[in-house]
């Protein structure tokens, strides 16, 4: 295992995520601790602008200082991993969406219906969410608070998704939140203007379920299922923020 | 979307005073929000709207989620009086969306005040941005009530404003669905959206205006009426059948005027071919694009399409032409048909092929094999490029359905057959 070089200004910053009461803060550093794959002077840098930062005084304050060094500067510390293999593995990529992401991902179509958030999160007619997603063949903004896309390969997924818990444990996410609905999206990985990484800790500055894939020759990346054995991990990927034209993008009820 | 559960972790032996400081952070932007699993990700003022639903939180600590709300809302009235761009600085306009997301989110009641004194704001000054505008809306919808007809003129306000104009109509069908007001409101809408280009989906209003009465009279009642309005003298003649033509997009506002052929005479959809059935619409047989009812008992007539000038050869031709077809499977299908109704409408059963199949983009094909008819069944064959699992899913779900939608079997014992064109041929 890598020993994480920490500086001395950042210590505190260690002593708080290490010592938080919230395992996702803990996790955060043990995924900085245990990707042997990171570039040294990429965390290097990271440690550097982290420790400029002002003094933290809650677990969750360090937590957020360490997202916010990776989001005001993501070209610099995401999408560091080596590029996935070439197609066609990975050639149809595949992301599980929560309803509640139809406001950021189509606003002009939420617009156009009056459709709220509050509509989304409580279960919204199933014959209104189809416009929003069977019937809507458009394109699609994709991109989470850092601009990244997570994914998985569709091939692999498709004999599955029929059961979307199942496939949601082992793709490690979390649907308690989530209301009577999700959306499958698949998009052809020639639509996205940038290549697919394999991630590395820094581009899952805000994940708690994900571990690295410490083969740093490997070409594709693993998800780590929520209760289910690790070999049951599926392929994943991450890449940059774009706007996509899937060729599925259907409401599937839970 | 973290849970009530999540949140209130978060929280968890953080003093009063921290959770009103984390409530204040989160809404303006200082605290990123660094939570998601990569797939979901979560907005920062998601916390603050998972600890308002919170039902169990000890009071002083609920009261500090709602001092934090209240002390940002507070700092967004004292920018919009004295700013002198809204557009400046970008922080304050996101915070603003924030702010109102939470109320829209939660309707939480001592947010109403604040939700309604922003969108009474915002509704007198013009200069204000589509996008602010849009999260400030949102936020007063929330505390729209049934009966409070002392709101309607600001709503009409909203119905009146392009952007939100959708919104604008919700909170009158709040205020009232069986107003006259749904009606004209409606009406209104539907011209602008033709005749404007106002972004606003019309028919999917009338959709739940209908479900909220129960009834679809008042579909009836509006299309009547724009009917008439639209063939008045000095009208734009084209404006009923743009109408029209928006109506026929897709098959639930399709279904209004199988519904109604009394009130709506089936109207002469066939130039709608060119531009909303695309490539689909040189394969449909005559009386599917006039929408004359299927008269073949007993037989399903699926239209045959394609996307791409090869595929439109019959079925056969792999074995005279080799090379001209990429590599592909096929899957025999048969429709089991003794429920078949002798009314089963063609362009009905076509389309829901091409919702399901069309949209996937892929080359596809789908013949009916000429020889298998019989009174009780119809072979059709689907051709597809070769080891494209997602399609043959998504053809075996719109057999499935197609199956059903007819009110017939599939008959599996000959089929579904998945082989490559080549070894059949």
């Amino acid at each position: 295992m890598m020993s994480l070089d920490i500086p001395a200004s950042c210590k505190q910053w260690q002593g708080l995520m290490d010592g938080s009461g919230d395992a996702k803060h803990r996790a955060i550093v043990a995924n900085l601790r245990n990707d042997e794959c990171l570039d040294k002077t990429v965390v290097v840098e990271f440690f550097r602008r982290l420790g400029a930062m002002p003094e933290r005084k809650t677990p969750e304050e360090a937590y957020s200082q360490s997202y916010e060094v990776i989001r005001a500067d993501p070209a610099n510390f995401t999408c560091t991993g080596l590029e996935v293999e070439p197609e066609p593995s990975l050639g149809t990529l595949f992301r599980l969406e929560s309803v509640t992401s139809l406001l950021r991902r189509l606003p002009e179509e939420c617009k156009k219906r009056g459709i709220k958030k509050d509509h989304l999160l409580h279960r919204i007619p199933i014959e209104d969410l189809a416009v929003l997603t069977d019937e809507y063949a458009g394109p699609v903004s994709l991109g989470n608070g850092l601009g990244l896309v997570w994914v998985s390969d569709a091939a692999t997924v498709a004999p599955i998704e029929a059961d979307v818990r199942a496939l949601a444990d082992r793709l490690g996410l979390q649907l308690d939140g989530e209301p009577g609905s999700v959306i499958l999206c698949v998009y052809n990985r020639k639509e996205v203007a940038t290549q697919p990484h394999v991630p590395r800790a820094f581009d899952a500055i805000d994940q708690e379920n994900w571990s690295p894939n410490n083969d740093c020759l490997a070409r594709t990346g693993r998800t780590r299922p929520l209760t289910r054995p690790a070999e049951e991990g599926l392929p994943e990927a991450v890449h940059r923020g774009c706007v996509v034209t899937p060729h599925r993008w259907e409401s599937a009820a839970l | 979307m973290i849970t009530v559960e999540q949140a209130k972790k978060r929280i968890t032996n953080l003093p009063v005073e921290a959770v009103r400081e984390l409530v204040v952070r989160r809404l303006m932007g200082e605290d990123m929000a660094p939570v998601g699993d990569g797939y979901f990700d979560e907005p920062s003022e998601d916390l603050v709207i998972q600890l308002l639903r919170c039902e169990d939180l000890p009071e002083p600590t609920g009261d500090a989620v709602i001092e934090g709300c209240l002390h940002v809302y507070g700092q967004l009235f004292a920018w919009l009086h004295t700013t002198k761009s809204f557009l400046a600085p970008p922080s304050m306009t996101s915070t603003l969306e924030r702010a109102c997301s939470v109320a829209d989110a939660t309707g939480h009641p001592k947010l109403e005040g604040s939700a309604q004194a922003l969108l009474s704001f915002a509704s007198k000054t013009p200069q204000f941005p589509d996008g602010s505008l849009w999260a400030v809306v949102r936020g007063a919808l929330s505390y729209v009530k049934p009966s409070d007809k002392t709101q309607v003129s600001l709503w009409e306000t909203v119905l009146r404003t392009p952007s939100v104009s959708a919104y604008g109509f919700m909170a009158l069908l709040t205020i009232d669905p069986y107003s006259n007001r749904i009606d004209r409101a409606l009406e209104e809408l539907f011209l602008h959206q033709i005749c404007d280009a106002w972004a606003v989906d019309t028919p999917f209003l009338m959709r739940r205006a209908a479900r909220q009465r129960r009834s679809n009279r008042v579909i009836e009642n509006v299309l009547s009426d724009l009917q008439e309005q639209t063939s008045l003298p000095g009208t734009a003649s084209n404006v009923w059948n743009e109408i029209t033509r928006e109506l026929a997009r897709r098959e639930w506002s399709r279904d209004w005027f199988r519904s109604s052929p009394a009130v709506f005479p089936a109207p002469d959809w066939s130039y709608i071919s060119d531009r909303d059935l695309g490539p689909f619409n040189t394969f449909l047989p005559k009386e599917v694009a006039e929408f004359q009812p299927f008269a073949g008992k007993g037989y399903v007539n699926v239209a045959s399409w394609c996307s791409e000038p090869e595929f439109a050869l019959p079925f056969n031709v792999p074995r005279t032409m080799p090379g001209q077809l990429p590599p592909c499977d096929m899957s025999i299908y048969g429709i089991h048909s003794p429920a078949v109704p002798s009314t089963a409408p063609g362009l009905r059963i076509a389309d829901e092929w091409t919702r399901h199949v069309g949209k996937t983009g892929k080359r596809i094909q789908i013949k009916e094999s000429p020889r298998s008819r019989t009174e009780q069944r119809v072979d059709f064959t689907v051709i597809y490029p070769s080891e494209d699992f997602q399609t043959r899913r998504i053809v075996n779900q719109a057999v499935s359905r197609l199956a059903e939608m007819i009110g017939s079997t599939l008959d599996y014992s000959q089929g579904p057959v998945h082989a490559s064109v080549n070894d059949v041929a």
